[in-house]
């Protein structure tokens, strides 16, 4: 991909996220950066507990407070920040000019409204149209994803639906209001596998109708090969790694990524076992000291930098950012060879 | 939806016919039919005999629960013990009375449950919400026989210090109840104390319930969707939360029925008025256990409509049990 | 005691972990006593408990000991009638402290019979099922059908002769079947339990696998809801009282003093007002009590998982 021109549509900018618990401050979010430009696809991968999707909600602010805070950062989109707009000025944000997708379709519908209810009904929270045009709408909307006999269905209840169509519905509600931006936060892993083939077609569908850009929350990285533009990759409450999906698969500048890779299932490609990266995800009331992934790093080796010092996001390459004291040394084991 | 109607409606007949045998032969295990009449020297064998005869109280008791049933399905619960007089006209009237008591305090305990409930359980550890949690658990603690006798002498202080008839405090209606609209505000006078009364208890408990699931739905992913689509907190509070958090109240109303129904035999007692509790309560002190035992049967069957009532409407209201 | 320090407990240690073995019952108590409300709510309730139990020695006056010429006096201080007297001149604080103590008394036993009798059969429903699993649900629906008041006020009617003792063994005869129904959830859901099944397998017998395996397992529940059936039985008792089917004259309960001094409640308003005061006071510490105790018992199953 060629490098971007002009300003990006949103820029997180130091975001530090926080929640309050029985047992100490729960560090969600620390300090993560990422962009992305109009009509790209960014992908954030990483393990649950690594701040992905609580990202995404600081950014629309569904953030509950309390617990949660929002201590630090700006969430520049289109040049406002979103931050510091009030209430009313964040609704008029919400499902408008960005909507979100949710991970499971089938707690993320109202049971006791109807799904064309509850798809117009985001129409009309914006004002602009009529309940008929909003009706037919909707129906229009339950179609291009995929959904048959739209103008009955309208007036079932998510009951009648079955996992996979109501993901279909919840897609059709994000883009209701034609966004500039969609947010999806896992939105196959509560899915059958053979579902899931389908409403990831929904879905790109649905991002050329609207050409909106989409930030993909995921752990599943054969998504991300076939739907992202870009990669940002969390660990920790941290952004260890950004590249464009093709400089991540082939040339990782991180451990944490290499071992992602590692653990992903190949269809072609050498018959070897998955490593598992070994032991288990921080906690994110006290995390390691210096690099957070240092007590299961392979390239580590308990030398002092990653125990003590905490590494910043620094450019390796063009585009190409990691958060690795020994980024360079991965470029070397790279040209050996040691992701397929 | 309609089978289900049925079903409980086959099932709610079963347990009445239980309740019947229950009912017989728990109370005539404890009370003697005759206990007070044997020691009244004024009344003779002969017309002991005479009561016997008229209650079949010579046969088995298989044979009188027999009769007894007869009597309950073609005469209307048949007469009392010892004046022959019918058990209906008197307690259909009663029945209505504390139909309309029961029906109006249920009615705003489950609206002030709704506003303290939604308020608490949306701006959860507010000055809002610990005030109501303490005050649901006065409402707990509290014995509604005092909190109606404390009612009253406030009223009575109110009217010697001001002048003013705000509230009565006993009966139903006033002797010379007006006619046209100001029957209704008689009538509202009359019973706005009790209703108060009747209702502390249930307020204490629904509001608990639905402060709990207020919280619970509040963090749902439904009402997150909902919030997403930059729906406002009023709408997102009362289309989204509310109605998901108020359903399962149904059933909570249900079950609490019985213990209303006991609550107003204190009640009408207090605030002398005709209804079911002070029938019951008068029943009691003649110890004749043929109104005893009519009474018992209405309120079963009272409650078992009311919890049928209310079953059905929370089938109707969730579409997940319609269909 | 000592405790050899095993690789794990260094780890933790090292990790800045509190690892000392602590059971789940020391953490019950531990958050039990740090939950304020049902502490203080604790020593008040203390405090009346052992007022009512030495009655004799707190109040210079008998409990019906009668002086026509001080009667209807207001409450004062100086006077020595902290809560006035009634019509006969008798005492009313040493009336209520008497009356405290009745109502504690039915409460306390009611309490005890409704949890052990309630107990075992919940316990033998959860563990057997079947048809005495299915009898004891069907006689508990029937119950929630028929107002409890009116079938107590029958049975008082009928065999009472309004003693403290018959009262409350007539209360306790439909108390139990809530903690019944408690104890049966949580047998059915323990029956289903690995070390359950592991006990049964291992060829344990019935009684030993529900004393020894399910019982304490089941017991946090079991507590708080006897604590609860104590603020109910007193509600209760104090009702029957009032409207004269429960403890009757001369033996005193505060129900029944409430009963007596409503004819002139609204000249002499403290022969109402206090006792009601003493059954909300009582009523209410139990309350916070038993929601102290639920608290500290679900952040123990909350541990646990």
């Amino acid at each position: 991909m060629a490098p971007h021109r002009g300003a990006p549509l949103l820029s997180v900018e130091g975001l530090v996220t926080e929640f309050r618990s029985a047992d100490g401050i729960v560090h969600a979010v620390d300090e993560v950066s990422y962009q992305l430009w109009p009509g790209e696809t960014l992908a954030v991968v990483g393990e649950s507990g690594s701040g992905k999707s609580v990202t995404a909600m600081s950014i629309l602010g569904l953030i509950p407070q309390p617990p949660g805070r929002i201590a630090a950062g700006r969430v520049l989109f289109e040049g406002r920040d979103l931050l510091t707009l009030s209430r009313r000025e964040m609704r008029a944000v919400r499902g408008k000019s960005i909507a979100m997708i949710f991970q499971d379709p089938m707690t993320s519908l109202n049971p006791v409204l109807t799904v064309g209810f509850q798809i117009a009904e985001a129409m009309l929270a914006h004002g602009g149209v009529g309940r008929r045009e909003a009706h037919e709408r909707a129906i229009a909307l339950l179609q291009t994803t995929g959904v048959p006999n739209a103008s009955e269905r309208y007036h079932q209840f998510p009951h009648q639906y079955s996992g996979g169509m109501r993901q279909r519905a919840l897609i059709a509600m994000a883009i209701a209001n034609r966004p500039r931006l969609v947010i999806a936060d896992e939105p196959t892993t509560a899915l059958d596998v053979t579902i899931q083939a389908q409403v990831f077609e929904a879905l790109k569908l649905a991002q050329a109708e609207t050409e909106a850009a989409m930030i993909l929350i995921t752990h599943d990285l054969g998504l991300v090969a076939e739907l992202a533009d870009r990669v940002v990759v969390m660990y920790g409450g941290r952004v260890v790694e950004t590249a464009d999906v093709r400089t991540l698969f082939h040339a990782p500048r991180h451990p944490y990524t290499v071992g992602l890779l590692k653990s992903l299932p190949r269809i072609h490609g050498r018959a070897g076992r998955l490593t598992p990266i070994p032991g288990a995800p921080p906690s994110l009331i006290r995390l390691p000291s210096g690099c957070a992934f240092h007590p299961r790093c392979f390239q580590s080796q308990g030398r002092e930098p990653c125990r003590m010092t905490r590494p910043g996001l620094r450019e390796i390459e063009v585009q190409h950012n990691s958060a690795c004291h020994f980024a360079e040394e991965l470029a070397v084991s790279n040209r050996e060879g040691a992701p397929a | 939806m309609l089978r289900l109607i049925v079903n409980r409606v086959f099932f709610s007949l079963f347990v009445l016919l239980a309740a019947t045998a229950v009912i017989f032969f728990g109370v005539s295990a404890i009370g003697d039919p005759l206990g007070e009449l044997r020691n009244d020297s004024n009344i003779s064998a002969e017309s002991l005999q005479r009561l016997i005869d008229r209650k079949h109280l010579d046969d088995p008791l298989v044979v009188q629960y027999g009769y007894w049933l007869k009597d309950m399905a073609t005469a209307q619960f048949g007469t009392d013990m010892k004046f022959d007089r019918p058990i209906w006209p008197e307690l259909s009237r009663a029945l209505l009375n504390t139909v309309q008591l029961v029906v109006l305090a249920e009615l705003f305990a489950i609206a002030m449950a709704i506003g303290i409930g939604v308020l608490a359980g949306r701006f959860q550890y507010s000055i809002f919400d610990y005030g109501t949690t303490i005050g649901s658990f006065i409402g707990y603690s509290i014995p509604i026989f005092w909190f109606a006798l404390i009612l009253q002498i406030v009223a009575v202080n109110f009217y010697q210090v001001t002048g003013i008839r705000a509230v009565y405090i006993s009966g139903l209606s006033s002797v010379d109840v007006p006619q046209g609209w100001g029957f209704y505000v008689d009538r509202a006078q009359h019973l706005i104390l009790p209703i108060i009364a009747l209702s502390v208890t249930s307020i204490a408990t629904y509001s608990r319930y639905l402060r709990a699931s207020m919280l619970e739905v509040i963090n749902s992913d439904y009402v997150r969707t909902a919030r997403a689509k930059g729906l406002s907190e009023r709408v997102v509070t009362l289309r989204h939360a509310l109605r998901n958090a108020a359903l399962p109240l149904a059933t909570v109303v249900g079950v609490n029925l019985g213990t209303v129904f006991g609550g107003t035999i204190i009640i009408e007692t207090i605030f002398s008025m005709p209804g079911m509790g002070l029938y019951f309560f008068n029943a009691l002190t003649t110890r004749d256990i043929y109104p005893l035992m009519a009474w018992l049967m209405v309120t079963a069957t009272m409650a078992l409509t009311l919890n049928l009532i209310t079953d059905i409407v929370y089938g109707l209201l969730d579409p997940r049990l319609r269909a | 005691m000592t405790i050899e320090p095993t690789a794990a407990t260094l780890i933790a240690e090292r990790e800045g972990l509190n690892v000392k073995p602590r059971s789940q019952w020391q953490l019950f108590i531990k958050r039990f006593l740090r939950h304020r409300v049902a502490m203080v709510s604790l020593v008040i309730l203390i405090a009346i408990v052992l007022a009512a139990l030495n009655a004799e020695r707190l109040t210079p006056y008998p409990f019906d000991g009668m002086n026509l010429k001080d009667s209807n006096l207001a409450p004062t201080v100086e006077g020595g009638h902290f809560f006035g007297t009634d019509k006969l001149g008798r005492d009313y604080f040493t009336r209520v402290v008497y009356g405290t103590r009745t109502t504690i008394f039915v409460a306390i036993v009611v309490a005890l019979i409704s949890t052990l009798f309630g107990t075992l059969v919940g316990a033998v429903a959860g563990y057997a099922g079947g048809w005495i699993d299915n009898a004891l649900m069907r006689f508990t629906d029937l119950v929630i059908i028929l107002p409890g008041l009116a079938l107590l006020m029958i049975m008082i009617a009928f065999l009472g002769e309004g003693s403290p003792l018959q009262v409350a063994l007539i209360l306790s005869s439909l108390l139990w079947t809530l903690i019944a129904r408690i104890v049966r959830a949580q047998f059915l859901s323990l029956r289903r339990r690995e070390f359950v099944e592991a006990a049964i397998l291992a060829g344990a017998s019935p009684w030993r696998v529900i004393w020894r395996h399910m019982l304490p397992n089941a017991l946090g529940p079991i507590i708080v809801n006897a604590t609860l059936t104590i603020s109910t039985a007193i509600l209760i008792e104090s009702a029957l009282s009032f409207i004269g089917f429960g403890v009757k004259p001369p033996t005193p309960a505060l129900g029944q003093l409430i009963s007596a001094g409503r004819g002139s409640m609204s000249t002499q308003w403290w022969l109402v007002t206090f006792p009601g005061l003493m059954i909300i006071t009582i009523c209410l510490t139990i309350n916070f009590i038993g929601d102290g105790l639920r608290d500290a018992l679900d952040a123990r199953q909350a541990q646990r998982s």
